[in-house]
């Protein structure tokens, strides 16, 4: 029996639902399940920063020093989000990419090869639509959806009552 | 060269309004990425070169105007300083740990800190140097980045006119008109914290779902951290606070601020020195050296147009579409300044609507003429906020990249702009008019 290779996407505050679910399918798969946790550093904001400082007449690029520090605490944040995660499910293998996640999820899920993709159908701190019915399905999910060479599992999620906390 | 063969006064006219119009069309499109101080300074040789104005006129303009470079040099070393003596970090902790754990009473905080950063230390600084400290630190908190981004991008503007040294716009404007800090106040004060309290409010309601529980206080850095030297820190506070006292007694007294600006700039290099934190590299990336060949530029290309009487023209239009009333000033100085921020930039809008107010010097009763400078400092300082992004060359960019089937964040942005502005212009268009009737 070949290996069931699951792909888990994190947003950072969805590790408990998808854990959860993973529970769920761990007796259906057994030894076959091979989960991988996917978070990926959004860099759309970091371009707006880059837009915003052109329309001050400014170069794009942050200064170095700034910049730096922005990167660095993106990646210790990552880092943190993909331990926690990791809480949830033994032996899972941690992934981290950077760009717009609708596409990295895609592209990670490709080269990982992943046969199956697991998200939320909208990050349970996105607040902008609602949990059922039409717009329920967040842009990342969306696109994940309509993009993925493998099937797709979506999760209502909620967000936790209280924020993980620091370890 | 056409001053050696000289042209008919129609020719010349039309000749420079060309090149201004293909100027400013440039400025707004932006072929092939160029940037907009290249643009503004071609246009400006070219009118040189044809003799469309002379080299003398020229100069005479950018001395004239000072004031208002060196200002812009001195506010920009200002805000320099301070971020290396690590203030705004220092600042971003602080209302951290005001917040009380609370991400709404955060996201409030963020509002405020940049109202008052806006105000002493101009909205550029908000917008270029608190904006990537936030967004570290919310990173950091694990908080949802776009709304306190939004935040602070959105209040640099929203408090850019609360005194005449929170934008350079207003120095740019002031410079050709004689406002002292009474009429500023009097006229501004209001509208801008109204702006900034309807700012706040329709935040909090589009954000109300994802800004909402607590953050781990754990996560904040200490104040240790980011302030390496501290002697020098506490030198950076003392000179700050002096400058923001300066800034209001030259207001009152009519001293070029540009000269306050410097000074403390000054004070804080030779601090720099003392306590061995100037570093010249991180200080030079924080000035924009093409800001000055941009503003150079327009200054020139809108004497020139300023000289054929184009000016005065576009001046009684903004009169004749006001009705000479100070309703109608307000409103069309207003909409007309807000709106031309966002085809062009900021500046370039101002330099126009100043220059056309200016040659209707005369023909406009005081209180209309008041109307129209301070509706132009208004719309010209908040209408960025319009398409947020700052140009409508850059919307249409985006547009383009989203009929790619990319997704773009800057198009939320839009959306939120376009939902908020508004709201904000016509609220403190209202409070102007009636502080005008007062």
């Amino acid at each position: 029996m070949s290996a069931l290779r699951v792909l888990c996407c994190l947003d950072g505050v969805n590790a408990e639902v998808l854990g959860q679910a993973l529970a769920r399918l761990w007796p259906l798969a057994g030894d076959r399940l091979q989960v991988g946790l996917l978070y990926v550093i959004d860099t759309r904001p970091l371009g707006e920063l880059e837009r915003r400082r052109e329309r001050f007449l400014r170069p794009p690029h942050l200064p170095p020093v700034r910049q730096e520090q922005l990167r660095q605490a993106e990646r210790e944040t990552a880092q943190e989000i993909l331990q926690e995660a990791a809480r949830y499910v033994n032996g899972a293998e941690l992934l981290q990419r950077e760009g717009k996640a609708e596409q990295e999820i895609v592209r990670c899920a490709q080269e990982w090869g992943a046969n199956l993709i697991m998200l939320c159908a909208r990050s349970p701190r996105d607040g902008r639509g609602p949990e059922q019915g039409p717009a329920s399905v967040g842009h990342v999910a969306r696109f994940v959806l309509d993009h993925a060479g493998c099937p797709v599992l979506l999760l209502r999620g909620r967000l936790p009552s209280d924020p993980p906390s620091a370890s | 060269m056409f001053l050696v063969f000289p042209l008919p006064v129609l020719t010349r006219t039309l000749l420079t309004a060309l090149i201004a119009l293909l100027t400013l069309v440039g400025i707004m499109t932006r072929p092939f990425r160029w940037n907009e101080a290249l643009i503004a300074l071609a246009g400006a040789a070219l009118l040189l070169l044809l003799g469309l104005i002379s080299p003398l006129t020229a100069l005479q303009t950018l001395l004239g105007d000072w004031n208002v470079f060196l200002f812009f040099l001195g506010m920009m070393a200002l805000s320099a300083f301070a971020d290396q003596a690590g203030l705004f970090d220092w600042l971003a902790i602080g209302a951290a740990h005001l917040a009380r754990r609370r991400a709404r009473l955060l996201l409030l905080n963020v509002f405020l800190l940049g109202s008052l950063i806006s105000m002493v230390l101009s909205n550029d600084a908000t917008a270029l140097i608190l904006t990537p400290v936030v967004y570290t630190l919310v990173t950091r908190l694990r908080l949802p980045v776009i709304p306190f981004l939004f935040a602070c991008t959105f209040i640099a503007d929203s408090a850019s006119f609360l005194l005449p040294v929170s934008n350079p716009i207003n120095i740019l404007v002031l410079s050709r008109f004689q406002l002292d800090l009474w009429t500023f106040v009097r006229l501004l004060l209001l509208p801008a914290l109204a702006v900034i309290a309807v700012n706040i409010g329709v935040f909090f309601w589009l954000y109300r779902r994802e800004v909402r529980g607590d953050f781990d206080p754990k996560r904040l850095p200490s104040a240790k951290e980011v302030i390496k030297e501290p002697g020098y820190f506490r030198y950076c506070c003392l000179v700050l606070g002096a400058v923001a006292v300066a800034y209001v007694v030259a207001s009152a007294s009519g001293i070029p601020l540009s000269c306050v600006a410097l000074a403390g700039a000054l004070l804080l290099l030779i601090g720099a020195v003392r306590w061995h934190q100037f570093r010249p590299r991180a200080l030079a990336s924080h000035i924009s050296w093409s800001l000055f060949g941009f503003i150079a530029g327009m200054f020139v290309i809108v004497q020139a147009v300023e000289g054929t009487g184009l000016t005065r023209l576009f001046g009684e239009l903004l009169l004749h579409l006001s009705g000479g009333s100070a309703l109608g000033a307000v409103l069309v100085g207003t909409l007309g300044a807000a709106l031309g921020t966002n085809l062009i930039n900021n500046v370039p809008m101002a330099v126009v609507l100043s220059a056309s107010l200016q040659a209707l010097h005369g023909q406009l009763s005081p209180t209309t003429q008041l109307a129209f400078v301070v509706a132009t400092i208004f719309g010209c300082d908040l209408g960025p906020n319009l398409t947020t992004v700052g140009s409508l060359a850059t919307v249409l960019w985006l547009l383009i990249l989203r009929q790619r089937q990319l997704d773009v964040s800057g198009l939320d942005y839009f959306k939120v702009g376009i939902l908020v502005t508004p709201l904000m212009l016509l609220v403190g268009a209202a409070l102007i008019w009636l502080l005008l009737l007062v």
